[in-house]
């Protein structure tokens, strides 16, 4: 390990991996740390070990985390340096940077740092929420990855947002015991939604897939009950049975395991401890640090890539680590021009994967800005 | 609580939890196999005395804190297990672990 | 207590940064950036913010800045019970150590040279502190008058301007709950208050 790095890049998930990917064209000294085993973030979650270890797993999660395969392979045949089982634990504005891995505490400085640390599962705080048996469902998700465990009991999932239902959709097909899923969502919600539903119509893929998530759940039988109130979950040494109003009327149902959802919101903590200017969105209810189009920050030195700047997902997140690179070696002095494209002008040759990552990442803050509903099509 | 999907091509692996021996696989976490071993509780609230487990399975909710081959406050959901880890639920007493 | 204050039908405007306070007619008018409000006495108990305002009143309250850092420790089943000055373990079970005084403005930040010897100073002190995890670190700006002690004052060319502050809000809140009130609102100097007076500061 050198004592200082041109770009240090705290995370290895789809933003950390794709920046690393192409910072390591440019000739600039790239150090990636992460505090997880292996590179994948969350997302791509142990995706080298479930391909060589658990394949039947591996086919079960299906293309969206298959996808994950050809980035950590890329990343891995660059021969990008790569600290795992690395906590950052300070950044000090001087530019060192201080890290534990393995029991020991150590120091290194950079020029530029990019923060790729990604989102969390919001915690839903409900009466009950400590009993052993009550878990994120994003968490099963992730467990399934990490470990390729899965809930061996009853399970009720409850919450909203569309991590819930895919959560769901691999348990039934890993044919876990589903009692019922709860939706937390208001009817009145969907009224709301309507006057976006033309600009969602744009990115139809995504809402087809909700739909056949959903349609998957009625289909294995799994009752839905809508618009649920004060969920919470019973028991005395662990989770015994999951409580809530519907309709008025007091349910339950006793299971050993209860996934809640509600939606996924940044990381914030390495931004924050950076002094880093924060806005709060209101739409999605997180803060997010305020980050230019090439992702910089208020800090000097200090960008952000993927899910920690705003929640859009692992291929935006990947579009954002892209861009964030050419930004840090424009800034570097190691690429001597960024021409910016401002659809619909289309000026200026680049190769065909940069000219949509600018165009989606353009157009995606236009949106941001406008504070629309902001679902996109894939590149 | 938890049960492996299906058997992992990789090699079949001892930890110890609390001296006692535990069946685990290559390639998943501590938290996991101990899980799928039938440990429900991983370790209880310093002052309420409660039962915990993990809830986010991903390093930022500290519910599955464990002492790990003597080092403290180790987040075993994150950590993989290998042979002959020697695993504890955290010392209460002030000052006595290893 | 924010919620008790709001029960008790007092009104609190966030985010409202008073720009000028006017005295006339026996009034006050204090300008915001959007409003203005007016009232018969005004009480200045923004810290590091209160200087410049009270010299609008006719006060002239010098104050400085000092950091203080502080360590939390992991939660650990109740040890200590007695609070030591810069060590103490609190109710939920983290121990907290404080014991740093720095000259650096207004950076309210944590350094890892002043966490080393905080780190230090509590293992000297308890040896066995050393087994806990660290958690976490803050770092604040302590509000410090020339002599270190309050500073309590009404303004004479402007009756009815009060000037309120100390750095220790929470050690001093049975008084600042108690007589400080009483003296605002009766206008009748306590006994042995005109020692708070930040006259003293004058050359």
């Amino acid at each position: 390990m050198k004592e200082i790095y041109d770009l240090l890049i705290i995370g290895a998930g789809p933003a950390g991996l794709a920046a690393a990917i192409e910072a390591a064209k440019h000739k600039i000294s790239v150090l990636v740390l992460d505090e997880q085993s292996e590179a994948g973030g969350q997302i791509y979650r142990s995706i080298r070990t479930t391909q060589s270890l658990r394949p039947e797993t591996y086919a079960l999660l299906g293309p969206d985390y298959q996808h994950g395969e050809n980035l950590e392979k890329t990343f891995r045949e660059a021969g990008i340096e790569f600290l795992a089982g690395a906590s950052v634990w300070q950044v000090e504005p001087d530019r060192a940077l201080h890290f534990l891995r393995n029991g020991k505490s150590q120091k290194v400085s950079y020029r530029r740092l990019l923060a790729a640390t990604g989102a969390l599962e919001r915690p839903v705080a409900i009466p009950g929420w400590t009993l052993p048996g009550v878990m994120g469902a994003a968490a099963a998700d992730v467990l399934l990855k990490s470990s390729g465990a899965v809930p061996s009991g009853k399970v009720v999932l409850a919450g909203s947002g569309p991590l819930l239902w895919l959560a769901a959709s691999r348990l039934v097909s890993a044919e876990v015991k589903i009692l019922a899923v709860l939706e937390t969502t208001k009817y009145a919600y969907y009224l709301q939604a309507l006057p976006y539903l033309p600009q969602a119509l744009r990115a139809a893929e995504y809402l087809l897939k909700g739909l056949r998530l959903k349609r998957q759940i009625r289909r294995a039988g799994i009752p839905v009950f809508s618009g649920i109130r004060q969920l919470r979950a019973e028991g005395a040494q662990k989770l015994e049975a999951v409580h809530f109003d519907h309709r008025g009327q007091s349910k339950n149902f006793e299971a050993e395991t209860l996934l809640i959802h509600e939606g996924i919101v940044p990381n914030t903590q390495l931004t924050r401890q950076l002094g880093c200017e924060h806005r709060w969105y209101e739409r999605q209810r997180y803060w997010h640090p305020l980050l230019d189009e090439w992702g910089n920050s208020s800090v000097d030195g200090v960008a952000v890539a993927g899910d920690g700047g705003i929640v859009a997902g692992a291929l935006i997140a990947e579009a954002s680590g892209h861009l964030s690179a050419l930004e840090a070696a424009f800034q570097l002095g190691a690429i001597q021009k960024i021409i910016e494209i401002r659809p619909p002008k289309l000026t200026v040759k680049l190769s065909g994967i940069i000219k949509r990552c600018v165009l989606f990442w353009n157009s995606y803050f236009r949106q941001i800005r406008k504070s629309s509903f902001h679902l996109r099509r894939t590149l | 609580m938890l049960k492996r999907l299906r058997n992992s091509k990789g090699k079949n692996i001892t930890i110890w939890f609390e001296e006692k021996p535990i069946s685990a696989q290559e390639g998943e976490s501590v938290a996991s196999a101990l899980l799928c071993a039938g440990v429900e509780d991983l370790r209880t609230a310093p002052l309420s005395g409660a039962s915990r487990a993990p809830y986010c399975w991903m390093g930022v909710c500290f519910e599955c804190l464990l002492e790990i081959d003597g080092q403290p406050n180790r987040q075993s959901c994150l950590i993989p297990v290998q042979e002959g880890m020697r695993i504890r639920r955290p010392a209460l007493n002030f000052g006595e672990s290893a | 207590m924010l919620d008790s204050f709001k029960k008790s039908g007092n009104l609190h405007f966030p985010e409202q940064q008073v720009e000028t306070i006017i005295f006339r007619n026996n009034c006050f008018e204090v300008q915001t950036k959007s409003e203005r409000f007016s009232a018969k006495k005004v009480v200045l108990a923004c810290g590091l913010g209160i200087s410049k305002l009270a010299l609008q009143v006719g006060l002239e309250v010098p104050l400085r800045p000092q950091r203080g850092q502080i360590l939390v420790t992991e939660r650990t089943r109740p040890m200590l019970v007695q609070p030591f000055v810069t060590i103490r373990q609190t109710g939920e079970g983290s121990f907290m150590i404080g014991a740093s005084h720095e000259e650096v403005g207004l950076d309210s930040g944590t350094t890892t040279q002043e966490m080393r010897r905080l780190a230090q100073h509590a293992v000297n002190v308890f040896p066995q502190l050393s087994s806990l995890q660290l958690v976490r670190c803050w770092g604040a700006l302590r509000i410090l008058t020339p002599d270190t002690k309050p500073v309590y004052a009404e303004s004479a060319s402007c009756p009815g301007a009060f000037v309120v502050t100390s750095h220790s809000g929470i050690t001093l809140a049975p008084l600042h709950a108690g007589i400080i009130p009483r003296w605002i609102v009766e206008g009748k100097t306590p006994v042995g208050f005109e020692q708070f007076h930040s006259r003293r500061f004058d050359a």
